[in-house]
């Protein structure tokens, strides 16, 4: 049980102390660059050392400073300013003594956000802002390039497959093929060329678990491909990943040349005559290039389109040649299987997903960011406990998992385990790791239009169903919210939808109506509302309300002020009105108004 | 090849393993549908067409990439798979934005292709306009006067100035038509012994009579009235359409029937059972309504007071009819119009129209309104008759009342009503009441059980016409009502496609509308697209002045001249789709009967790139299959076509520069499957047209593509070539190929003979040239002909024959000659390489600069035995397309290739590496081979500037290679070099099958065809007849084949020049030129370099009015030998015994 931080000792050695400031793509996004800046000249002369790392997870909390020191905890501040800075040093990193108020963990003790990291079982987010991602010798530091050079000196390759087959790990990337299968057809696959590739080529909107991983542990990934080469026989690896990751780019240019120059890559590693060339290809933000036949096609230098199967990658995939492709998460965890053994990994999880996943977290929630949980925890453990509930205090309506490829869970099932069978059954997916928590203010036809807008324009263009099927829906969708609906539209969504799934040339079709379809199935009575009744329920569909100002209204003539289309008039002191064929309803006006004067109104029209 | 065994729907077959599954189910008669696959193309997978079940497999498995294995069971028409497949449909037609067919000819009753007749006319083909017209209406000159002209009103020129006079076109075609009686002639299908009574000889029954006729029945029609033609000839006065006209294509009609009796009436002559009775197998009755409508006020009987069907039809029999000189015409239809202008005809004053409603209502065709109006007819609109005034029993004035519109009826016009009070009476001298006919029931007297409809018209199926009565059918105005002409004869070919099916004992079902894809009406247009169009104005049909026109019944519409046939026609916009006939997404459409309003048709979101050469490309029709990308990137090998943008956005597009890269092969245009990529038409308007297949062989190369010239009428349309696999070419082109329509066709063609007249040529006569010939060909002893390798075998057997024979000489060569090889050992006898060979061949080295650009077919089978299992090697001066498919490449200038491989051949012999089967029986080869080589090897290897290992690697490849073909360009290489290429294949075993060995490859299409025949082809040959004519030996030339084949170094000064050219000549030096036929005006055949004889057929008569065998037979005449014109057989059992006795 940890004890609560107020009851925390005040005073701790200054000796070795270290400063770490969080420097992935969130936090520099959040100004953890200045902070690091500012901590660069203040620290000069003091004998701190200064350091920085990837992402802790907290996003909600960047910028974030990790303070240690000889047999302290780690001490975590966020939302640390420059400002704050010289506070940390005098009395922290000189005196000692933590400031208690700043500070969002401490380990061991119970702080408001203990939870959000004591509830997370960390595999491959373990070193993830510990370590710096730009030093070989911190990946060393953590047992780096242990578990290759166990596999290579102790382990035939099939041994090797063998402990991922027994760890029952799953493809991350959402597809949830057992990886020990895959590793073990690549190796029996006829041929001295093979590739393996990593699928760093994160499309999901939302999602940025490889981007994390990559930027803060860009090592792990090295050492993932390197085992899956040695217990496949391929001697040539490849990292697809998106040129919109410069950062986590740069990080692992910098992590391969290393490894190179320390023999960790390249030829007769440890001795054995393992050879292993690794390579990066950049891809230009296609989502469809996350499917892995787009993405042989891309990594060849053409455009990224899927090709049918058979034949299938592990018989002739990149060049014509034997090719198996795994996601980033799925290779962070193999070192630690290899190196801890398949127990210390399936002791997590359920009977058919072992393990644990990383998430990322958004929509209405009070802690933001990236979690791993162990595989077999619930939604509402989720969104209660790690993520502190919803942030706007509306009841939970629907979590949507798997990104544009998912589906929405309502409130109702919220009791779901996360793993791969439970959410499959109720007709959601596990997905890369994308989890969108929505609060009652949502409107869930205007979600899945959301999600079909974006599959619909990442389609590649090839197949009619996924081209025109998913174009076709959308504008279905479109006309709903827009007041336009017709009876009927609903089974015309199911009919496309089923089609379209069955009809699709890859994956990206095959899944694209997921929202949609659970969408429906659970929430059909608000696409009736607004087919039949012309009602938004949630308020959001432009086309469905209306703005009124109610007898609450004392005429101060704030909202009139600030609407941008001159649609409200009225006298001083006395009730304004809306002009509807003026008004925008951009809603502005209800935002500003202090005496929650205006009405938002739905369902009038057209009925 | 193992087999393996599988089921699809249920059919147990058997197929080659490793084969897929769509060829399989499609080579066993289970046609799978698919926009995007192609043999000749990797399995890509777009359309998803092509979905089929598979037992064990998940959803839906697309047959187009997988293959064949044993036990398969595979269903290819399940609910779900016939769903998916008419989604996809659907999916693809809300992104196709286009019309399959003009909205003139959707708006046609007849259904004709409009768009079609109408290209005819504009490209000068009237003729083939008419027969088009006839497929669906037997009155061109009769309906295009009298028509109403549905078409027009939908005409897209509506929204820019006037329509295009459609009808009038329609008339210059079957006037023309009426002129040209040759043409006239239908082509019958044989007796089928299967009689049909046509009851009505009116445009119902004379269509359905004609259209019966045409599929070998044997029908007999009856009719009240003295003549045939019914309304047409008894309600349409001669003015408006002259009887002379109307009887010309009622003739062409009855000259098919068994019989025809006239003065025959239904119901009182005879009945429909007792035509069963007698015989008839099937009955068609089309008796139009003659029966009047009752004005409902009393007077209609009395004297001066006529029907309008029955003034007009006395009018038309001459019976003589008593009007007077005030008459008042009853009703605004066309029948109105016609006893107005009629009576005005006659001699009336004073004529009236009293209609109830206001101008606008008026259901004639306003024209006729209007010229009515200018013949000077009053109208009194508004009033209605009440009732008639009468003295002496005879009419004398008509009591009308005012009227007012009220709300629109369910007709959807203003309801008249009467205001009271507002009673007027107009004199007259007599009245005509035109206020519409109906069936005369009492006719079908004798048979209860033909049931009739709630209007008292015969009940039909409207689809197939057929009645209650199985074998009973009906069509025309008895069915619907009055109507028009053009309706009734529509209806009488529809009842004739039924009765056919009802006789040939199938079901009776309604003809299979195609599916018709559609940018709207007019209404839903958008007029500022057609803002950029030139605007044309309509040409107005010249016509007689009313006060002309007035005193007689002479026709006053005169009929258009070509001229202004031909301009107005060239006004059609040509809105249908050039692909209409083999739309792979209309066929499909139209098979799983996919509904279009389902999801709504696409927009149009594209401009029409229109300016390359060739090729017009709408991307607003393209289905994205991504077959044109694919084809000229794996096939062709060009590259230049590529998706851009993506989702919905994703197009095609050509790459930068792609205007110099594209080689206008047009395999693009051939392998889209929609209209989205087309051929620029040669001829003022594209059509479409349904073309005439010919089989032909491309005169261009010897490779011997299969040709089909694709021909309209005499022209050549376009040329593809069938993908099939028994050609050489198996579907692919080049653009020599696809483009030779232009030369056959071109403006450069010659067309008479011409003499020479003191340096300078004139056109002739056949006679004069002939003439010319026989003094010319008299004076000379020394003459050699020289023929053109794009002539057939048969005329150079013939054209060699007339050397031999006629002019005793034996100086008979090619106008192109080339390398051949004299190496006559075993080999020459041996078979063939050939490119089948070739794909199952392990090497292929290729010596010669120039594959890709001259012979791309030979260099794509390269590629592709190289994808397969060949390695390709290449021996050039310099880097060429090729170079990316090769496995090794050695850069040689064409002086060094003698020496290049008298190196290989000293590496084999210095190294004992030949076969020694071959050394042990021509010692004497290996001998003279021996003598040949490079003194020091080493020495030799070394001076090629290339690493000699490199030599040494290609050497060693080809003597490691079971199955190696050396291909050789024999018009780039010397005889020797061809010679020491053969030796080398020769003396290391490495020749003989198809599979091994060196084939040669000639720029023209029948260079083998004349090696066979006996021609001198060779370069030595060649020199040879060149110091001849240097040295004055030859002082006559004969020369069959185009001027630039012929070299400088031949036209000597002193030597009298015969051209036999397809060509104008430039050169006037000529003494005769004379106009040949080309090869798409000839019958014949090629052989090419692999010794397949090809047949090729005419597509067109020849353009100078002689082919090129009765050509040669007259010139033997000329120079006073006698040569029959051979039969096509006869010239073919020459060119196969020549084959055997050479």
């Amino acid at each position: 049980m940890s004890k609560d931080i107020n009851e925390m000792k005040d005073t701790f050695s200054t000796e070795n102390t270290r400063v770490s400031v969080g420097l992935a793509s969130c936090s520099i996004a959040a100004g953890a660059q200045k902070v690091y800046n500012a901590f660069e000249t203040a620290l000069e002369g003091i004998p701190a050392e200064l350091d920085f790392s990837g992402c802790m997870g907290m996003c909600y909390n960047e910028p974030l400073v990790e303070v240690t020191s000889k047999d302290s905890p780690r001490f975590i501040y966020g939302k640390i300013t420059p400002d704050r800075v010289d506070r940390i040093i005098k009395e922290h990193v000189q005196g000692g003594h933590p400031i208690k108020e700043w500070l969002v963990y401490a380990e061991g003790m119970k702080t408001a956000d203990s939870d959000f990291i004591d509830k997370q079982q960390r595999i491959i987010l373990k070193n993830c802002g510990v370590i710096n991602p730009e030093r070989i010798d911190s990946y060393l530091s953590v047992d780096g390039y242990k578990a290759i050079e166990k596999a290579i000196k102790t382990m035939t390759p099939e041994q090797v497959i063998e402990e991922i087959k027994d760890s029952g790990l799953r493809g991350r990337g959402g597809g949830g093929f057992p990886t020990g299968m895959k590793w073990s057809f690549a190796r029996k696959a006829p041929g001295n060329v093979k590739y393996v590739v990593c699928n760093a080529d994160e499309g999901d909107p939302g999602a940025f678990m490889d981007r994390s991983v990559l930027e803060s542990n860009p090592h792990s990934i090295i050492e993932g491909m390197l085992i899956a080469g040695y217990a496949t026989g391929a001697q040539e690896g490849f990292i697809y990943i998106r040129a919109e990751y410069p950062l986590a780019l740069k990080r692992l240019n910098i992590a391969i040349k290393e490894a190179n120059k320390k023999n960790y890559l390249g030829t007769n590693l440890f001795g054995s005559d393992f050879n292993f060339k690794l390579s990066i290809r950049e891809g230009a933000g296609a989502f469809v290039c996350g499917e892995e036949t787009a993405l042989m096609m891309s990594v060849e230098g053409k455009r990224g389109m899927p090709k049918i199967r058979p034949p299938y990658p592990t018989e002739s995939g990149l060049f014509t040649k034997p090719t198996f492709i795994n996601n980033v998460e799925t290779l962070a965890n193999v070192a630690y299987i290899i190196y801890n053994g398949a127990g210390a990994f399936n002791k997590y999880g359920t009977e058919t997903s072992k393990g644990t996943k990383v998430f990322a977290l958004a929509g209405s929630i009070n802690r933001g960011g990236l979690i791993e949980v162990p595989m077999g925890i619930t939604i509402n453990e989720i969104v209660y406990d790690i993520a502190n509930g919803l942030s706007s205090g509306l009841p939970l309506k629907a979590v949507q998992t798997g990104g544009p490829s998912g589906g929405c869970i309502p409130a109702s099932l919220s009791d779901t385990a996360v793993d791969y069978d439970s959410l499959k059954k109720i007709g959601a997916i596990m997905g890369s790791g994308g989890m969108l928590i929505m609060d009652e203010s949502t409107c869930m036809v205007d979600v899945a239009k959301f999600f079909l807008n974006f599959t619909q324009e990442e389609s590649c263009g090839k197949c009619t169903f996924c081209r025109i099927g998913t174009k076709q829906m959308l504008k279905i969708l479109k006309r709903i919210t827009n007041g336009e609906g017709k009876e009927g539209d609903i089974e015309l969504l199911e009919d496309l939808a089923v089609k379209i799934t069955t009809g699709s040339l890859c994956g990206l079709g095959q899944t694209a109506p997921n929202p949609v379809l659970t969408t429906i199935k659970y929430f059909r009575e608000e696409y009736e509302a607004h087919i039949n009744e012309k009602r938004c329920p949630a308020l959001k569909c432009k086309a469905l309300i209306e703005y009124e100002i109610s007898e609450k209204c004392i005429g101060c003539g704030r909202c009139s002020k600030q609407c941008p289309v001159n649609a409200i008039s009225g006298e001083r002191k006395q009730q304004f009105s809306i002009d509807k064929s003026k008004c925008i309803r951009c809603g502005l006006c209800v935002t500003v108004c202090k005496l929650n004067a205006i009405d938002v109104v739905t369902g009038k029209r057209g009925v | 090849m193992p087999k393996v065994n599988l089921i699809i729907d249920g059919k147990q077959i058997v197929a080659e393993k490793g084969k897929i599954l769509l060829e399989v189910a499609r080579e066993n008669g289970i046609s799978i549908p698919s926009l995007c696959h192609d043999s000749r193309l990797k399995p890509f997978g777009s359309c998803r067409m092509c979905v089929v079940e598979i037992e064990g497999m998940r959803g839906a498995v697309q047959s187009c990439g997988i293959k064949v294995s044993e036990g398969m069971v595979v269903k290819t028409n399940t609910d779900m798979i016939i769903g998916l497949r008419r989604t996809a449909l659907e999916l693809l037609l809300t992104e196709h934005c286009g019309d399959c067919i003009a909205p003139c000819q959707v708006a046609c009753p007849a259904t004709i292709d409009i768009q079609g007749f109408i290209a005819h006319i504009a490209n000068g083909q009237v003729l083939e306009a008419a027969k088009l017209i006839r497929e669906k209406l037997p009155f061109p000159a009769s309906i295009g006067r009298v028509c109403p002209r549905f078409c027009e009103t939908a005409c897209r020129r509506n929204l820019m100035e006037d329509p295009i006079s459609i009808c009038f076109l329609k008339r210059y075609a079957g006037d023309e038509d009426i002129l040209n009686e040759e043409n006239y002639e239908s082509t019958v299908k044989p007796d089928t012994g299967k009689r049909v009574a046509v009851i009505g000889g009116g445009p119902a029954g004379l269509a359905a009579a004609y259209y019966l006729a045409l599929n070998g029945h044997r029908v007999t029609i009856f009719d009240s009235a003295p003549e045939l033609g019914g309304m047409m000839k008894y309600g349409i006065p001669e003015y408006r359409l002259p009887k002379a006209i109307l009887n010309k294509e009622i003739e062409a009609i009855t000259d098919l029937c068994e019989n025809v009796f006239c003065n025959k009436a239904l119901g009182k002559d005879f009945t429909i059972k007792q035509l069963k009775l007698m015989g008839f197998d099937s009955v068609f009755v089309g008796i139009g309504s003659w029966l009047d409508q009752s004005l409902r006020c009393p007077g209609e009987n009395l004297k001066g007071v006529y029907s309008g069907i029955d003034f007009l039809g006395k009018v038309a029999m001459n019976k003589p009819v008593e009007i007077g000189k005030k008459v008042v015409v009853v009703g605004g239809g066309n029948t109105a119009m016609d006893a107005t202008r009629t009576a005005i005809r006659m001699g009336a004053d004073e004529v009236t129209i009293v209609y109830r409603r206001s101008r606008n209502e008026m259901p004639a065709s306003s024209i006729e309104v209007d010229q009515a109006e200018e013949e000077g007819v009053k109208l009194q609109l508004l009033s209605n008759p009440v009732g008639f005034v009468e003295s002496n029993g005879k009419v004398t004035a008509v009591k009308c009342v005012r009227m007012e519109l009220g709300e629109p009826d369910s007709s959807g016009r203003r309801r008249p009503i009467p205001i009271e009070g507002s009673e007027f009476d107009i004199p007259v001298d007599s009245v005509i009441t035109a206020t519409g006919q109906k069936l005369d029931t009492a006719s079908l007297v004798g048979n209860p059980e033909l049931a009739l409809d709630k209007w008292k018209n015969i009940a039909a199926d409207p689809a197939t016409l057929q009645t209650n009565i199985e074998w009973l059918f009906s069509g025309g105005d008895c069915v619907t009502g009055p109507a028009t002409a053009v309706e009734a004869s529509a209806a009488g070919r529809t009842a004739a496609i039924s009765i056919n099916q009802y006789l040939s004992g199938e079901a009776v079902v309604a003809e299979k509308k195609l599916f018709n894809c559609s940018r709207g009406t007019l209404e839903e247009m958008d007029p500022a697209e057609f803002e950029a169009r030139e605007k044309i104005s309509r040409t107005h049909m010249p016509t007689i002045g009313p006060a002309e026109r007035k005193g007689n019944f002479k026709e006053f519409e005169l009929g258009f001249t070509k001229e202004m046939a031909e301009k107005e026609a060239s006004r059609c916009l040509s809105c249908g789709c050039m692909d209409c006939f083999d739309c792979r997404l209309r066929e499909y459409a139209t098979e799983l009967g996919v509904n279009a309003d389902h999801l709504g048709v696409g927009e149009k979101r594209f401009p029409i790139t229109d300016n390359g050469p060739y090729i017009i490309s709408d991307s607003n029709k393209c289905v994205l299959c991504g077959n044109c990308i694919r084809m000229c990137q794996e096939v062709q090998g060009v590259g230049i076509l590529g998706f851009v943008n993506r989702g919905s956005n994703t197009v095609v597009m050509p790459g930068a520069n792609s205007e110099n890269l594209c080689k206008s092969c047009g395999q693009c245009v051939a392998i889209c499957p929609t209209g989205a990529l087309t051929f620029r038409s040669t001829q003022p308007k594209p059509g479409p047209f349904k073309v005439n297949k010919v089989d032909s062989v491309c005169p261009n190369c010897s490779i011997g593509c299969k040709l089909d010239l694709n021909m309209v009428g005499e022209r050549v349309d376009s040329i593809t070539s069938p993908i099939c696999n028994d050609t050489v070419n198996q579907g692919d082109l080049c653009n020599k190929g696809s483009l030779t329509y232009n030369a056959v066709q071109s403006s450069n063609r010659l067309l008479k003979p011409m003499l020479n007249n003191n340096g300078k040529l004139e056109e002739s006569s056949w006679t004069d040239a002939f003439n010319k010939c026989t003094s010319l060909l008299k004076g000379i002893d020394g003459l050699s002909i020289a023929i053109s390798p794009t002539m057939t075998n048969e005329e150079n057997i013939y054209a060699s024959k007339l050397g031999q024979l006629a002019f005793g000489t034996s100086d008979i060569f090619s106008t192109v000659p080339v390398a051949t090889n004299r190496f006559a050992l075993d080999s020459q006898n041996n078979e063939k390489v050939t490119f089948n060979g070739m794909m199952n061949s392990d090497l292929i080295i290729a010596v010669g600069n120039d594959f890709s650009q001259k012979y791309p077919i030979a260099a794509h089978k390269f590629k592709s035995a190289a994808e397969k299992n060949a390695a390709l090697l290449l021996i050039s001066s310099n880097v060429t397309p090729l170079h990316t498919s090769a496995k090794a490449s050695l850069k040689i200038t064409d002086k060094k290739l003698i020496s290049l491989f008298e190196t290989f051949i000293g590496f084999v012999l210095e190294n004992k590496l030949n076969d020694e089967k071959v050394s042990g029986k021509y010692p004497q080869l290996i001998e003279a081979l021996a003598k040949k080589l490079p003194g020091d090897y080493y020495e030799a290897i070394q001076s090629f500037f290339v690493k000699p290992e490199k030599i040494v690697e290609f050497i060693r490849l080809y003597l490691k290679a079971e199955n190696p073909i050396i291909v050789v360009d024999g018009d780039a290489v010397s005889p020797e070099l061809l010679e020491l290429i053969t030796a080398l294949a020769f003396i290391t075993g490495k020749s003989g099958t198809s599979t091994k060995g060196v084939m040669t490859l000639y720029p023209k299409g029948n260079t083998q065809g004349q090696l066979d025949m006996g021609i001198q082809v060779d370069t030595r040959d060649y020199q040879s007849i060149v110091a001849k004519i240097k040295s004055g030996k030859i002082k006559g030339l004969l020369v069959f084949g185009t001027e630039e084949e012929l070299a400088p170094e031949l036209l000597q000064d002193g030597v009298k020049t015969i051209l036999i050219t397809p060509f104008l000549p430039k050169k006037q030096q000529f003494d005769i030129v004379l106009p040949s036929a080309t090869f798409a005006e000839t019958n014949g055949s090629y052989t090419n370099v692999e010794g397949r004889i090809q047949p090729l057929k005419a597509g067109f008569s020849p353009l100078g009015g002689k082919n090129n065998l009765q050509i040669i037979s007259d010139l033997a005449k000329a120079s006073g030998y006698s040569m029959d014109v051979p039969t096509e057989a006869q010239a073919y059992s020459e060119v196969i015994s020549k084959l055997f006795n050479k």
